[in-house]
């Protein structure tokens, strides 16, 4: 009995442990992450701390789990799916300029301002497959894993993707 | 040129876009875009498009920090799971004793009278009815006690047993059964078994108690005499 209460403390603690590592490590790189995905800086935080729990829940329940950065960004673009879908479903759809306010606080450049509302209008599908392979740095196989999909499959999402930010950021080339 | 053989030079403009085409799909990307403008203006607009999300990711300033927050939430989780946990406790303790109260109170009473057999009357068929009756006293017992009353007076007629034949204690030969005295007392004409006998007594006690309030002489005829105290 002793044993069995030991070894969950234990795994407790290995789970807070494991939990404050990724914390350190992949916070701001995905609240980032996540901000792109819903152009707001406090729904980006919260979904970030969504994340997280979800990961502390998995750590609880097999402390022995590798948790990646990968399991993270998987998680936070599911997360991030779930969160523009319904509000899509509900309706209010908030325009760049009151959503996003941040951006106009943290990146003044009118193009990066564009680049948001450009990536804004995609779809959420393609939007996880370019956010995946073109900002976080993952490769279109890495992306496929990730979200269930085939390569080929993440690369058309990509293409059509950009094909769709060209055509809202008005640029025909590099 | 078909649909789907189309497609598939998406994707490869796309993996041109991203940097990430092997030789031998560069190679047969630039031969199929030497024919399709479409398809090379993918591949050159998407590599731009790279570049500019590249851009916005190393011109990043926020510094988002979510540990305190987490650890907040964390411990309101905490907190919130051991008050569900004690509520439910507290319901299941609860809800226990109201089911056990109802089951053996309500329930499981009424199933137990429902279930109780009753004894079929020929079992105490052989048992012994004790009756006591009450009779008139003597005249001449009145005439001694004035201070009670007609109805008061009224002592229980008793009669006294007939000594018992006991065996001697060494005696070769036990007699027979035939032969022995009834082992039964007698009271009131009636013949008491062993285990009424007692019950018979302490009756006879509480009624003659009654009879005999204070320092009044014992009646005639009451258990405390030898003879019915000793059978």
């Amino acid at each position: 009995m002793e044993h069995v209460v030991v070894l969950g403390i234990d795994k407790g603690l290995e789970a807070d442990a494991r939990l404050e590592r990724l914390v350190a490590e992949h916070q701001t790189k995905l609240a980032r992450y996540l901000r792109r995905f819903v152009s707001d800086r406090d729904l980006a935080l919260d979904l970030t701390q969504d994340v997280f729990l979800a990961a502390h829940r998995t750590l609880r329940a097999d402390p022995a789990r590798p948790l990646t950065g990968g399991w993270l960004y998987k998680t936070a673009t599911n997360h991030a799916i779930s969160y523009l879908r319904k509000r899509k479903r509900r309706g209010d759809e908030q325009p760049l300029e009151e959503a996003g306010s941040a951006f106009r606080l943290d990146e003044r450049s009118a193009q990066a301002l564009d680049l948001q509302a450009a990536l804004a209008s995609l779809a959420p599908e393609q939007l996880a497959c370019v956010m995946l392979t073109a900002y976080a740095g993952y490769s279109s196989g890495e992306a496929a894993l990730l979200l269930g999909l085939s390569a080929p499959a993440v690369r058309q999402r990509v293409c059509r993707a950009m094909r769709t930010l060209r055509a809202a950021l008005g640029t025909s080339g590099a | 040129m078909n649909f789907a053989r189309h497609e598939r030079f998406e994707a490869l403009a796309a993996a041109h876009a991203l940097g990430e085409a092997t030789p031998a799909e560069r190679e047969e990307f630039a031969a199929h875009a030497r024919l399709c403008p479409r398809c090379a203006e993918d591949a050159e607009g998407g590599a731009g498009i790279v570049a500019l999300l590249g851009a916005a990711l190393s011109e990043e300033r926020w510094q988002p920090q979510v540990d305190g927050a987490l650890q907040a939430r964390l411990a309101a989780q905490h907190t919130r799971r051991s008050e569900r946990t004690f509520t439910a406790l507290g319901f299941g303790v609860v809800a226990s004793i109201v089911l056990n109260v109802a089951f053996v109170g309500g329930f499981a009473g009424r199933a137990l009278d429902a279930l109780r057999v009753t004894p079929p009357a020929e079992r105490y068929a052989d048992a012994t009815r004790i009756v006591l009756e009450r009779r008139a006293p003597r005249p001449a017992r009145i005439a001694a006690a004035p201070r009670r009353s007609a109805a008061r007076a009224q002592t229980l007629a008793l009669r006294p047993l007939a000594p018992k034949a006991r065996p001697a204690p060494h005696a070769a030969h036990p007699p027979a059964p035939a032969a022995q005295a009834p082992a039964a007392d007698v009271f009131a004409g009636i013949a008491l078994r062993p285990a009424s006998r007692a019950a018979g007594l302490v009756a006879l006690a509480l009624n003659c108690a009654e009879l005999r309030p204070g320092d009044e002489p014992a009646p005639e005829g009451c258990p405390v005499t030898p003879e019915f105290s000793a059978p």
